[in-house]
């Protein structure tokens, strides 16, 4: 029988790196989708987990159990990722990765159902680098990782005001490139 | 609901309360360019659906794991080591040892203080003279022999002054005497 998880966090408190374990393997797909989706690396989003979880071992005594365990972990990873954004290595990622290019290079597929998925996820989380840092995190966390609105709040130390505003602003974007590149692609299609 | 609102709130269209869901609706069902707008949102909102349900994963999980567990063990050795250090500190910093430590630091610095104000002892002349001269004139020779066997012993004519003048207040020593009336005579 599965142990509930608050045993397995007290455990861990304890110093049972085996319960630490079973920790990981179980958030740590959630971890890497989040870091992923921030950072579209392979390697920087698999760093970016494993630092989260070395800061979840050194704080786990701090850890309060009346947030969630994976709030309190996306909030970690989230930094983490922001942090990753804000340095130099992300700044220059950024520079390099010019939107309408993505549009152009992604506009000989057919629209919708016909587009590859993994080139739909690229060009999305490519067209989410051209957003602010917290409209991408809000819009990831809530559109991507499908979390309330509550909890975007609670992990961005934002009030739900901002966290609308923010989501409006990142929609609207997303809105207009992907309108854009849907009807690029059905005049392509027509052609 | 107006149009500009329909296309504000389009966006947020899951954040409405039910009142203006209904009302957003209502705007819809008479509405055929907000339909048209609306319906364009919703196939951007159907490609980003469709990339949240592709959740992306680790090339190689177990790989994953086992690189943070490993991480986690030398965090865990360094936290070990560090606790060992704060136990003992825990103890340096107890009252009783602390007060051990400023009993011997007062007494170290007692100790230091009284070796400084002790007089210092004087040399003291051991040992006898071989023999004693018959003239002013130095016998180097039985001296020499102290000297040689024990350097320290060797009377010198400071000391023997000094050892006379103690006793009784005048000079003692035949020899001594004899030669302190040869440098120093009499006016």
């Amino acid at each position: 029988m599965q142990k509930p998880e608050s045993d397995i966090i007290l455990l861990a408190q304890e110093g049972d790196t085996r319960a630490f374990r079973v920790l990981v393997e179980r958030y740590q797909g959630f971890a890497y989708a989040l870091a992923f989706r921030f950072t579209v690396e392979t390697g920087s989003a698999e760093d970016i987990v494993q630092e989260a979880f070395i800061r979840v071992w050194k704080n786990l005594s701090r850890y309060r159990t009346e947030i969630k365990f994976s709030t309190w972990l996306y909030t970690i990873v989230t930094n983490l990722c922001l942090d990753y954004l804000r340095s130099r290595y992300g700044r220059n990622r950024r520079q390099l990765q010019d939107v309408e290019q993505v549009l152009h290079a992604r506009s000989g597929y057919a629209a919708d159902t016909d587009l590859h998925q993994q080139e739909l996820v690229n060009a999305i989380l490519l067209l989410a680098d051209a957003l602010s840092a917290r409209q991408r995190a809000v819009f990831i966390l809530r559109d991507l990782e499908g979390l309330p609105v509550e909890e975007v709040c609670e992990i961005l130390s934002m009030s739900a005001g901002n966290v609308k505003s923010n989501l409006h602003h990142a929609r609207s974007f997303m809105r207009e490139k992907l309108t854009q590149y849907y009807q690029d692609a059905v005049k392509k299609e027509d052609v | 609901m107006t149009c500009s609102e329909i296309h504000y709130a389009v966006d947020l269209y899951d954040l409405l309360d039910e009142q203006q869901r209904m009302q957003f609706d209502a705007h819809l069902a008479t509405c055929a360019s907000c339909r048209k707008y609306v319906a364009q949102a919703q196939r951007a909102r159907n490609l980003v659906q469709a990339v949240a349900a592709a959740r992306p994963m680790p090339d190689n999980a177990a790989r994953l794991t086992a690189n943070i567990m490993q991480n986690v063990a030398a965090v865990q050795r360094r936290q070990q080591r560090r606790g060992l250090v704060r136990q003992v500190a825990s103890v340096v910093q107890l009252p009783v040892v602390r007060y051990a430590y400023a009993l011997v630091s007062i007494l170290l610095v007692a100790g230091f203080a009284y070796e400084a104000t002790r007089p210092a002892a004087l040399p003291v002349a051991t040992g006898a003279y071989a023999a004693t001269a018959n003239s002013a004139t130095l016998n180097t020779s039985g001296f020499l022999k102290n000297l040689k066997r024990d350097t320290l012993a060797a009377p010198t004519l400071l000391a023997c002054l000094k050892v006379s003048q103690m006793s009784d207040g005048n000079l003692a020593c035949r020899d001594c005497e004899k030669m302190y009336a040869k440098f120093y005579p009499k006016p």
